[in-house]
C-alpha cells in the first residue's frame, strides 16, 4: 500500500519554480530516499508532505488524506525532522524533550529514554539548548521527531554535520524503524549513504525525480561499466575478446578495461593469466555508483 | 493541560535564566516604582495608593506589549512556533502555553511591586492583594491579546517596537496614566476614555483607594476582559507559525472583526449595564412603604400611617390602606420616620472651582463621586439643573445616570451661558487659567441681535438644552464694579428667538431694571433676585400675569457678607459629603476668603465698608424674595452651587434654611425645593403622588416646622431603589 503518492506536484517561489511536476509513490515500511544536490526540490517536497508548505499544483495525498486540508488527523501518524532546528534559549535538554514528550501520550512509556539513549544523548540532558554542539543539536533535532513513535517518519538531511560514529547510529536506528514496520522518508546528499541504507531512492534535479528506484536496479540500468584495473611486468595479455569487455587501455604495465559483466570479465582474465603464467599485481575494480548514475543522467557531476 | 503546561514551564525557566528578560520582567517597573514612589509620593500614603494606581497599569500594559510581543516573535522567528506546528499541539495550546508562562511571570512582577509599595513606601494596600492581582491578571491578560495580534502582523523586532510604542505612548498619555485628563480637551478625553487603559486605571484605582466597586466596577471589568477575548479572537486568527506565511483574506476579515469588537467596547458596557438594571428591575417589581408621616411636596397628609405602592421607579398609590392587589408585596415599614419628595437643585455649577480641579489626586470619578453622589443624592437631591457646564460631557453622565450604572442625579442641562462679550462669568479667575476651549464650551458671547441669532442656531446644530441660561447683568456700579450686559435689543432677540425654538429661557439679574426687561421680554425664569432695590407693585403685577417664576439663590447672596466678614460654615453635614483630603484641607483652613486677599492692614476699613454695604443689598434680598411670595409668585430653590462656601448638594438645604430667614414659612421653602421644581421643570418629580416618581427622601424629624432637620435625612429612594445614605457617602 502506498503510504505517499505525489501526483505532477508543483510549488513555486516568486519566479522560481522550486518543484515542476513530481511524481512519487512511496511504500509502507520501505526507506525512501530522496536524493539530490543544493535546490534541488528536496525540502520542498518533504515540508509538502508534512503539511508545512502550500504547494501551487497537484495532488498529494499521505496515508490517502491531503496534508493541507488534513492536518490534524495525520499530525499524530507522522513526524518531520526539519532541516533547519533552533530552539529557546535556556532551556535544557530535559525540558525541551519533556515538552515533546507530553504532545505524545500515546507513545509507549519509555519512548523518551529509549530515543534519547540510541542518539547519544542521555548524558547530555542538563545541558541548555545553546551550549550543544552542532552535532548534538542535530540528534536532539531527530530525537524530538522520534518520540512521538510515528508511522511515517520524514528525516531531512537527517545526517548532516555528523560524525561517521553517529551517521552509523542513526543508520542502524532507521532500519530499526523499519523493522517496526514504520516507513521513512529521508534526504540525502550522501550517496553512499542513499545506496547502503534506502531501500529506494529517487533521484530529483531541478524539482523533478529523474530516477527512482532501488540502488543497486539505477546503477545497473545508469551506472554503466565496471572499470578494472591492474598491472602485470612480465607476459603479454590480450583482453580484447574476454567476455563483456567493451574497452582497453594499455601504458607499458599498467592496464584499464571496461566491462558490462565485471563477474564473467575477471573469470576469463584470471584463468588466462594463470594459463599464461602472468602475475597480476594491484588489481582494482571499480564498481558504478549513483554518482555515475547522476552523471550518466544529467550530464553533470553530482557536485559541480 | 497536558500539552500546554510543560510549554509554560519551559518558558518561565527561559525567561527567569535569561538576565534581559530579568531585567524587563523585574528590575525595570522597581525603577519606576522606586522613582515614581520617592518623587510623586512622598510620605503621604493617599498619594502612594494614588500612584500605586497608575504604576501598576503602566507596568501591566508596558510588560504585555514590549515584553509578551518580544517573546512571541522570538518564537516565531526561531522557528519554533513551526516546529510545534509539526506536532499535535494546537495553536490554541501553544498560546495559552505562553500566556500562561506571561502571567506566571506577571504575578512575580506583582509581587515584588506590591511588596515595595508596601514595605518602602507603607500605602496601606495589602489587604486588597488577592483582588489586585486577579485584576493585574486580567489586565495582562487583555494586553496579551493585543501583543499577539500585534507580534503576528509585524515581521520583525523593530516593527513590534514601532507598533507596541504606537499603542503605549497614546494610553499612557491620553487616558490618564501619566497626564491627568481634565487638563486635556473634551474630544481628547473622549478618545481617552474609549483606550482600555483607562478602564483599567480606574478598576485598579478603585481598589487601591479602596473604592467600593459597584455597577461601574463590573462593567471595567467586562470591558478589560473582552478587549482580552477580542485580542484572543484576534490573535486565533492571525496566528502565523512561519516568519514567511502571509495573512490569508478570511485571516485579514476575522482581525478586523476582533479589533472591531475592541473598540466598540465601551458602548457594550453601557448597555450590558442596562440589561442587568432591566433584569434587577423585572425581579423586584414592587414593594410597598408604611410611612409615618407624609410631606406631599405641598401639605403634610392628615393620616398616620400612609401606605405608599412603588412600582418600576414609579408611585402607584398613596393611601392610608393597603389596596386589594398589593396584600401580597413586600412591605418596607419606615412608620417611625417621615417621608418627602425628594428635592431638586435648579441652580448649580457642576464644574466647579470649589472642588480642586488643578489636584491631580482627584480622578474624575472621584470628583463625580464627590459632587453628584455624595454630594446630590447622598443630601437627598435627585433632579439638577446644570447651568454653563460642558453640556457634552453631561449628556454622557445622564446616559450612565439612565442607565442606571451609578446613582447620578436626574440632570437638566442648559448648554453655555449667553452673555454679552466680556460680561459675567468671564471675570472670573479660572476663566483666565483654562484654555480658550474650555471657556467656549461654557460661554457664549453674544454683541448684537444678528449674533443671538448665530448663537443660538450654532448651539442648537450641536444639541438641544433643556433650557437655555441668559446673564443680563451690569455689574454693581455702586461698588465700581462694573461689567459689559447684553444691550436690551439683544437680549429681547435672544428670549425671543430661544421661544420660537421652543426651549424655555433663565434670566440671570442682580438688579430690578434688569428684572424689569427680564420680565417685559418674556424670560420664564428670573435667577437671583434684585440687590438694589425693592420690587415694585408694577413689575409684580405683570410676574403675576405671565407666571414668571424665580429662583432667588438667597444662600449665595449670604455669601458675601461670610467672604468679607470671614466666617465659615463647614459643618458635619457638609464634611461628611466631601472627599476626605477635601475635608482636610478645609479642616486646615485652605479654601477661598476675599478678606483674606486684603492686605492686613486694610482688612478692617475694608470690613467695615463691604459689610454695610453687603448688608444692605442682603436686607433688600430678603425683602424682595418676602414681596414675590406675598404677590404669590412661584419660587424654586437653587443653590448657586460651585460658588465658594455652597457645595454641591449641602448647598441646596443651605438655601431652603435661608428662604425661611428672608421670611418665608418652612412649606413655602419645602415646596420651593419639591412641588414648585417640579412644576417648573414640567416633569413629574417633586410629589408623593399617585403617577410621579419615586424620588423620596427619609427623614427621622419632621422637617416641615423646622427645615434644618432636612439633616436628619436616613434613606434615600432614587427612582424607586433605596439608598441607604452611608451607601452613598461611601
Ligand atoms: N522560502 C523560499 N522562498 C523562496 N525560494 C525558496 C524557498 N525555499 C526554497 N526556495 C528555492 O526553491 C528551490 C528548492 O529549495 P529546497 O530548499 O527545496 O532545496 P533542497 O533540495 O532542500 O536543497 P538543500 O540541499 O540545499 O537543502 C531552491 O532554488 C530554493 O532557492
Ligand atoms: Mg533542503
Amino acid at each position: 500500500m502506498a503510504v505517499v503518492e505525489l501526483h505532477h506536484l508543483v510549488k513555486r517561489y516568486g519566479h522560481v519554480e522550486a518543484l515542476r511536476g513530481m511524481d512519487l509513490e512511496i511504500a509502507e515500511g520501505e526507506i525512501f530516499g530522496l536524493l539530490g544536490p543544493n535546490g534541488a526540490g528536496k525540502t520542498t517536497t518533504v515540508e509538502i508532505l508534512a503539511g508545512l508548505r502550500a504547494r501551487d499544483g497537484g495532488d498529494v495525498r499521505v496515508f490517502g488524506l491531503d496534508p493541507e486540508s488534513h492536518r490534524a488527523q495525520l499530525i499524530t501518524r507522522m513526524a518531520l525532522q526539519p532541516q533547519h532546528f533552533d530552539f529557546v534559549e535556556n532551556v535544557t535538554v530535559r525540558e525541551i524533550v519533556r515538552l515533546f514528550g507530553a504532545l505524545y501520550p500515546n507513545a509507549p512509556s519509555d519512548r523518551v529514554d529509549r530515543v534519547l539513549e540510541r542518539l547519544g544523548l542521555s548524558d547530555r540532558l542538563n545541558v541548555r539548548f545553546q551550549a550543544l554542539s552542532g552535532g548534538q543539536r542535530q540528534r536532539l533535532n531527530i530525537a524530538l521527531t522520534l518520540i512521538g513513535d510515528p508511522q511515517l517518519v520524514i528525516l531531512d538531511e537527517p545526517t548532516t554535520g555528523l560524525d561517521p560514529q553517529a551517521r552509523q547510529q542513526i543508520h542502524e536506528f532507521v532500519r530499526e524503524i523499519r523493522a517496526a514496520g514504520k516507513t521513512v522518508i529521508l534526504t540525502t546528499h550522501y550517496l553512499e549513504e542513499a545506496e547502503k541504507l534506502c531501500d529506494r531512492v529517487a533521484i530529483i534535479d531541478h524539482g523533478q525525480v529523474i530516477a527512482c528506484d532501488c540502488p543497486r536496479e539505477l546503477v545497473a540500468r545508469f551506472g554503466g561499466q565496471t572499470r578494472i584495473e591492474f598491472t602485470c611486468s612480465d607476459g603479454d595479455l590480450s583482453l580484447a575478446g574476454l567476455p563483456g569487455v567493451t574497452e582497453v587501455l594499455r601504458e607499458g604495465n599498467a592496464w584499464v578495461c571496461w566491462s558490462t559483466d565485471a563477474g564473467h570479465t575477471l573469470e576469463a582474465l584470471f584463468a588466462m593469466a594463470r594459463e599464461r603464467g602472468v602475475r597480476l599485481e594491484q588489481v582494482g575494480i571499480r564498481t558504478p555508483t549513483l554518482e555515475d548514475v547522476f552523471l550518466q543522467l544529467t550530464g553533470r557531476h553530482f557536485r559541480d | 493541560m497536558r500539552s500546554w503546561w510543560p510549554l509554560t514551564r519551559m518558558m518561565v525557566m527561559s525567561s527567569l535564566r535569561s538576565r534581559v528578560s530579568l531585567f524587563f520582567a523585574f528590575a525595570f517597573p522597581l525603577i519606576f516604582v522606586f522613582a515614581f514612589g520617592y518623587i510623586f509620593g512622598g510620605d503621604d500614603p493617599a498619594r502612594i495608593r494614588f500612584v500605586a494606581a497608575q504604576l501598576f497599569t503602566m507596568i501591566v500594559i508596558a510588560n504585555g506589549l514590549f515584553g509578551l510581543g518580544n517573546l512571541l516573535l522570538m518564537i516565531r522567528q526561531k522557528g519554533v512556533l513551526r516546529r510545534l506546528y509539526t506536532t499535535p499541539m494546537s495553536k490554541h495550546a501553544v498560546l495559552s502555553g505562553v500566556l500562561a508562562a506571561w502571567l506566571l511571570i506577571n504575578s512575580l512582577t506583582f509581587v515584588i511591586v506590591l511588596g515595595v509599595f508596601e514595605a518602602v513606601f507603607h500605602a496601606g494596600i495589602a489587604h486588597r492583594a488577592i483582588a489586585l492581582w486577579v485584576l493585574f491578571l486580567l489586565c495582562a491578560s487583555a494586553i496579551a491579546g493585543i501583543a499577539f495580534v500585534l507580534a503576528s502582523i509585524v515581521e520583525r523586532p523593530e516593527g513590534l517596537a514601532m507598533g507596541a510604542n504606537a499603542l503605549f505612548f497614546p494610553m499612557l498619555f491620553l487616558s490618564g496614566l501619566s497626564i491627568p485628563m481634565f487638563f486635556m480637551p473634551e474630544w481628547l478625553q473622549r478618545i481617552g476614555r474609549v483606550m482600555p487603559s483607562y478602564a483599567m486605571l480606574e478598576f485598579f484605582r478603585s481598589l487601591t483607594e479602596n473604592r467600593p466597586l459597584g455597577m461601574m466596577g463590573m462593567i471595567y471589568g467586562i470591558a478589560i476582559a473582552l478587549v482580552g477575548i477580542g485580542g484572543y479572537m484576534a490573535a486565533v486568527a492571525v496566528y502565523r507559525w512561519d516568519p514567511q506565511q502571509r495573512l490569508g483574506k478570511t485571516q485579514k476579515v476575522q482581525l478586523v472583526t476582533a479589533l472591531a469588537l475592541i473598540f466598540v467596547i465601551p458602548r457594550v458596557g453601557i448597555s450590558l449595564g442596562q440589561s442587568v438594571q432591566q433584569l434587577r428591575s423585572w425581579l423586584t417589581p414592587r414593594y410597598i412603604i408604611a410611612a409615618g408621616h407624609v410631606f406631599d411636596g405641598d401639605r403634610v397628609l392628615p393620616d398616620s400611617p400612609i401606605y405608599i405602592g412603588i412600582q418600576d421607579e414609579r408611585i402607584v398609590f398613596v393611601s392610608a390602606s393597603v389596596p386589594d392587589g398589593w396584600r401580597s408585596a413586600r412591605i418596607r415599614d419606615l412608620r417611625d420616620a417621615w417621608v418627602m419628595p425628594a428635592m431638586a437643585d435648579l441652580h448649580a455649577h457642576l464644574e466647579s472651582p470649589v472642588i480642586p480641579v488643578f489636584d491631580p489626586t482627584f480622578s474624575e470619578e472621584d470628583r463625580l463621586r464627590h459632587d453628584l453622589i455624595a454630594g446630590y443624592v447622598g443630601s437627598g437631591i435627585t433632579t439638577v439643573r446644570s447651568f454653563g457646564d460642558d453640556f457634552k460631557r453631561l449628556l454622557e453622565l445622564r446616559e450612565i445616570a439612565e442607565a442606571g450604572l451609578r446613582p447620578y442625579p436626574r440632570l437638566l442641562i442648559s448648554g453655555p451661558i449667553l452673555t454679552a462679550p466680556g460680561g459675567h462669568p468671564l471675570e472670573l479667575p479660572v476663566f483666565q487659567w483654562m484654555s480658550e476651549e474650555f471657556r467656549k464650551r461654557r460661554v457664549v458671547e453674544v454683541a448684537d441681535p444678528d449674533a443671538a441669532r448665530t448663537a443660538l442656531q450654532a448651539l442648537l446644530r450641536e444639541f438641544r438644552p433643556d433650557w437655555i441660561k441668559i446673564v443680563y447683568d451690569a455689574g454693581d456700579p455702586t461698588m465700581f464694579h462694573t461689567l459689559p450686559r447684553l444691550s436690551r435689543p439683544t437680549l429681547q432677540t435672544l428670549i425671543q428667538e430661544a421661544h420660537r425654538a421652543g426651549l424655555r429661557v433663565a434670566v440671570h439679574i442682580s438688579k430690578l431694571e434688569e428684572l424689569r426687561d427680564a420680565v417685559l421680554f418674556g424670560a420664564d425664569m428670573i435667577e437671583h433676585i434684585p440687590l438694589d432695590a425693592p420690587i415694585d407693585d408694577v413689575t409684580l403685577a405683570e410676574m403675576q400675569r405671565r407666571g414668571t417664576i424665580v429662583c432667588p439663590t438667597v444662600f449665595v447672596i449670604e455669601g458675601f457678607r461670610r467672604q468679607w466678614g470671614g466666617m465659615r460654615i463647614v459643618d458635619d453635614f457638609i464634611r461628611q459629603r466631601l472627599l476626605p483630603p477635601l475635608r482636610a484641607r478645609l479642616d486646615r483652613g485652605g479654601g477661598f476668603r476675599r478678606i483674606e486677599m486684603i492686605p492686613e492692614q486694610y482688612r478692617p476699613w475694608i470690613r467695615d465698608r463691604m459689610s454695610a454695604h453687603v448688608e444692605q443689598q442682603l436686607q433688600t434680598a430678603y425683602d424682595n424674595v418676602k414681596r414675590l411670595v406675598n404677590a404669590g409668585i412661584p419660587l424654586v430653590a437653587g443653590s448657586d452651587a460651585g460658588n465658594p462656601d455652597v457645595y454641591h448638594g449641602p448647598g441646596l438645604i443651605h438655601e431652603v434654611e435661608a428662604l425661611v430667614r428672608a421670611g418665608v414659612t418652612p412649606l413655602q421653602a419645602l415646596r420651593a425645593a419639591t412641588a414648585e421644581a417640579g412644576h417648573v421643570v414640567n416633569m413629574p418629580i417633586g410629589r408623593v403622588r399617585p403617577g410621579y416618581v419615586a424620588d423620596l427622601v427619609i427623614l427621622a424629624q419632621d422637617p416641615t416646622t423646622d427645615v434644618r432637620r432636612l439633616r436628619t435625612l436616613r434613606e434615600v429612594v432614587y427612582r424607586g431603589r433605596f439608598y441607604a445614605v452611608e451607601q452613598l457617602l461611601r
